[in-house]
């Protein structure tokens, strides 16, 4: 060991204390090995489910009778929207529980070994701190589900008949991203927010799944189909797909509604856990 | 200057601090020693704004630490009991996230890196890091900034005896240079070494304070000394 040098006062940054925390955030977050490997699987899985749609898209394309053809329960409905709800299907699958998944583990990287208090002991405003933790989440949550949207386009262009690829390049594909955008958002808020109020990973993971199978086993529906449409993944579904797959589902208004609200929601309890509660 | 002043931390069963008062001051080397659980770490956190205090005080030159500024690395270097860097990280990766929460440039976490001579090990994951290793840069973590006080929760743990003269060393430069150092520590002997002064606690309270001369005075040594105030009950 070297001996202890002379005095050495740091230039003072240039950047606001705000800038430099979110820079120190982001560094955190992406000098984490979990968080390339987790983003990688994502992204896999990924380009897996888009290959399954194709095939499911090939081979109804065979079966079109004037661009429509016959659903499993019966329905007719246009190719087009088929193709639509393939471009959506695998980036929400990603928002709805992988991008979540990997929001866990990166925000309880804080609370693993302690690392929270020398957080804290650099950035004392709780505020400051709170605000660039969510927008850090957010920004992980959505930078992971673009590159999702973007890798299941790229797979669905290149495997599509043209009428299809006409589809994905159309306006009404590119609003179905910006709308799983903003659903990954509210989704990596909810996920960083219950990490940090159960200070650890492997709790928030079982909430968040259990959130998942709350909405997907449709158990609360018969109890209140009113709590069952405010979980956030029943919410997102006529938001995202622009129609209400179920009769009970909320309009798509009332879903933007909602999924708004688990957004403020998340946020404001995130700030009171970091501001009202102590580090310890 | 540290000062703690009348300083209680009560959760729902259990007093952790009971109306603690001392004070660290500049260009010394204050101990604070005590049993497990004496309120050594209760009483670090609350300085550090960690905890709040149920009742009292604990501020560095007048301030609370939530006071000090933006940028508060650059007062106070503290290195924490239980706050380990996260393993799958790497050492160079946990000491440029710090230091940019502080503004504080890229060549200083090198600076650091070399003065713990981790230089070499720098770009090494955290989990491959020896109990010393992770201790050394916990310590270049609270150098960072350069700070004129420093808060150290147990620093010789798992440093080997050249790590510890090395420490030591450090100490003594600082405090010369008029720097407040206060340090929690088990190593007796080391704390004799190179403290002026000496808080003891136990079960919460200050049992002595003092230079290390009236508090292990009529003793054979600070270590019996230490017995002595913890064990006897008041």
């Amino acid at each position: 060991m070297t001996a202890p040098t002379a005095p050495h006062r740091p230039n003072p940054g240039r950047a606001g204390p705000t800038r430099a925390a979110l820079r120190a955030e982001l560094t955190k977050a992406l000098t984490l090995r979990s968080l390339w490997i987790g983003a990688g699987v994502i992204l896999a899985l990924n380009v897996y489910f888009a290959q399954m749609n194709v095939s499911l898209l090939a081979d109804l394309a065979q079966t079109l009778e004037d661009g429509r053809f016959v659903a499993y329960d019966g329905t007719v409905a246009s190719f087009e929207t088929a193709v639509r709800d393939s471009i959506l299907s695998s980036p929400y699958q990603s928002a709805a529980l992988f991008v979540p998944l990997l929001i866990a583990v990166v925000c309880g990287q804080e609370y693993r070994t302690g690392q929270i208090r020398t957080t804290a002991a650099a950035v004392p405003n709780r505020w400051r701190l709170a605000t660039v933790q969510i927008i850090v989440s957010v920004v992980l949550g959505v930078v992971v589900t673009i590159l999702a949207f973007v890798m299941s386009d790229v797979v669905l262009l290149l495997a599509l008949p043209a009428e299809g690829r006409d589809v994905v390049l159309s306006a009404a594909g590119m609003l179905v991203g910006a709308k799983v955008l903003t659903y990954s958002a509210v989704m990596s808020v909810v996920a960083g927010v219950l990490t940090t109020v159960l200070r650890s990973t492997m709790p928030a993971l079982v909430a968040i799944v259990a959130v998942l199978v709350l909405a997907l086993s449709g158990v609360l529906l018969p109890l209140s189909p009113l709590v069952h449409g405010l979980l956030p993944m029943i919410a997102a579904k006529t938001f995202l797909f622009g129609y209400a797959p179920d009769a009970t589902d909320p309009s798509v208004a009332a879903g933007l509604v909602i999924l708004l609200g688990w957004l403020t929601a998340g946020a404001a309890t995130w700030f009171g856990a970091l501001r009202y509660r102590e580090i310890g | 200057m540290i000062e703690i002043s009348r300083l209680t931390k009560r959760y729902s069963t259990k007093v952790a601090v009971a109306d603690v008062t001392f004070t660290a001051p500049p260009g010394a080397v204050t101990g604070l020693i005590g049993p497990n659980g004496s309120g050594k770490s209760t009483t670090i956190r609350a300085l550090l704004g960690l905890t709040r205090p149920t009742h009292g005080t604990a501020t560095v030159d007048g301030c609370q630490y939530g006071d000090l500024g933006p940028y508060p690395l650059r007062r106070v270097g503290a290195l924490l009991d239980n706050a380990a860097p996260v393993p799958e990280r790497r050492g160079v990766d946990h000491l440029r996230w710090i230091a940019q929460t502080n503004g504080i440039s890229r060549r200083r976490v090198d600076e650091v890196l070399e003065q713990v001579d981790l230089t070499g090990a720098a770009r090494s994951r955290v989990k491959q890091y020896s109990l010393g290793m992770k201790q050394r840069l916990g310590i270049a973590a609270a150098l960072l900034g350069d700070p004129d006080v420093l808060v150290l929760d147990e620093p010789m743990n798992g440093l080997d005896p050249e790590g510890i003269r090395w420490i030591r060393e450090l100490l003594r430069r600082r405090t010369a240079e008029g720097a407040t150092v206060l340090v929690s520590s088990h190593f007796m002997t080391e704390l004799e070494s190179v403290a002026e002064r000496v808080v003891v606690l136990a079960r919460g309270q200050v049992r002595a304070e003092g230079t290390i001369t009236e508090v292990a005075g009529g003793f054979e040594s600070l270590e019996a000394a230490y017995f002595h105030h913890t064990t006897v009950s008041v």
